[in-house]
């Protein structure tokens, strides 16, 4: 078939290629999308080293103890730097994908989604570092307290961690169990239903990208719940229930995220829908590129449930009310990623798109 | 322009994958540069603690470059190593 139409040029041409070729070029450019991951631990790590720095001059006796708290909390803020290490090389060493039965287009571009889900780790990194940071600045003003101060640091870094988690396992299910292979048992050719399949898994590791969000929030919660814990020791659990219920709010914007994917992954209603096969296919990448929105929300909430956990340690009898306020404006903060959803529910359930041709 | 082959391709995608890798040093710039601002900022205030003050930074920064090394590593084997075009 001769075709002037530039995307039908382009997949014939792919198609030219051995269907291994294909695979293993989506997997090489997978590992490399996957690595921006370490943007995250990068710049968390770094701001953890500044503060140690910082305590180490204001209280140069305590250089030991401070500095392996510093340790302590940039080593939790690794995770996703190696997260997305060990997915680029099961893509390069152990590709799974190469020898998985079904059509060459969804399988070269699942490696791609699962390359681009990765790139959620940026948010766990960054978060997880700032609280490894202001760890340190408490536990190095407050020696004595360091028991309570690390593990309130801990579990609001362990929280932060969660969207990271919903990532790589949308990247190993698009590795290992891909359900998109299912519908469709093509393989050389391109069919209209391959073409749809191939963009719902691009559309399921982009929508991931929203993870970014709550790990920078949640991360900035965990740092303040730490250095409220040093500034009212007894108000301990107060401090560290208000940063987990702020931190809950969230999270919002990544469960959403990952319910997109896994609709895109699981019940794809797109594949069953009529009309223009290049119109549906945009639409699934549209979907998951909306969800990237959540990441908005999920900063925003976060700083409010650490500013939240700040004030409540600060004046505990205030909590009622302060909890209120934040609730309220967590509230108005996530309506961003409350229109992205919709857009993406719409593109996906009720596309109006497909009538107009 | 010659016809591209399946190796090609491949070695195509595998620059295009180097590039793509090596976006993760953003991060370590970031947070190095945080450190090495805040380390300034204390050697100022506490001269005499210099010593301590410059290990903890560069150990602290140490630990922030791992992610950059990890994307130089993924980019180094798909030039030098490329594990793919043996699977073809």
């Amino acid at each position: 078939m001769e075709s002037t139409n530039v995307l039908m040029v382009f997949l014939e041409w792919l198609m030219h290629f051995d269907s291994k070729a294909l695979i293993l070029s989506a997997s090489a450019i997978a590992a490399g999308l996957a690595m921006i991951a370490g943007i995250g631990p990068g710049v968390g790590q770094g701001y953890a080293a500044g503060k140690g720095a910082e305590a180490v001059s204001k209280n140069p006796d305590n250089s030991k103890q401070t500095t392996m708290i510093m340790l302590l909390g940039a080593a939790v803020a690794e995770t996703s730097g190696i997260l997305a290490l060990v997915v680029a090389l099961i893509l390069l060493f152990g590709n799974p994908l190469v020898d998985a039965a079904g059509s060459t287009l969804i399988i070269s571009a699942s490696a791609i989604g699962a390359g681009l889900s990765m790139i959620a780790g940026i948010g766990p990194g960054i978060g997880q570092g700032y609280a490894a940071g202001k760890g340190t600045q408490a536990v190095s003003d407050n020696p004595e307290l360091q028991p309570a101060i690390v593990r309130t640091m801990f579990l609001g870094q362990a929280v932060a961690q969660t969207t990271g988690i919903y990532a790589l396992i949308v990247s190993l299910v698009l590795m290992f169990a891909n359900p998109l292979l299912n519908f469709d048992a093509s393989t050389g050719e391109v069919t209209n239903l391959a073409l749809i399949l191939a963009a719902s898994a691009i559309g399921a590791g982009l929508a991931m990208i929203a993870g970014i969000g709550p790990g920078v929030g949640q991360g900035y919660a965990a740092g303040k719940g730490a250095e409220s814990v040093a500034i009212n020791p007894h108000g301990y659990k107060q401090s560290t229930m208000i940063m987990l219920l702020g931190a809950a709010v969230a999270e919002t914007s990544g469960i959403l995220a990952l319910v997109v994917s896994l609709i895109l992954l699981y019940g794809n209603p797109l594949v069953g829908t009529e009309g223009s096969a290049v119109v549906i296919m945009a639409s699934a990448i549209g979907a998951g590129l909306a969800m990237i929105a959540g990441v908005g929300p999920g900063i925003g909430q976060g700083y409010a449930a650490g500013k939240g956990t700040e004030a409540v340690g600060k004046r505990p009898r205030l909590q009622a009310m302060i909890v209120r306020t934040m609730f309220l404006g967590q509230a108005v903060a996530q309506t961003t990623g409350i229109y992205a959803l919709i857009i993406a529910l719409v593109l996906m359930f009720a596309n109006p798109l497909l009538n107009l041709l | 322009m010659e016809p591209i082959t399946g190796k090609a391709l491949i070695l195509a995608a595998s620059a295009i994958g180097a590039g793509l890798a090596m976006i993760a040093g953003i991060g370590p710039g970031i947070g190095q540069g945080y450190a090495a601002g805040k380390g300034a900022e204390s050697v100022g205030r506490q001269p005499e603690a210099q010593g301590d003050i410059v290990r903890t930074m560069l150990l602290g920064a140490a630990v922030a470059e791992t992610t950059g090394i990890y994307g130089l590593i993924i980019a180094l084997i798909l030039l030098f190593a490329n594990p793919l075009i043996g699977l073809l």
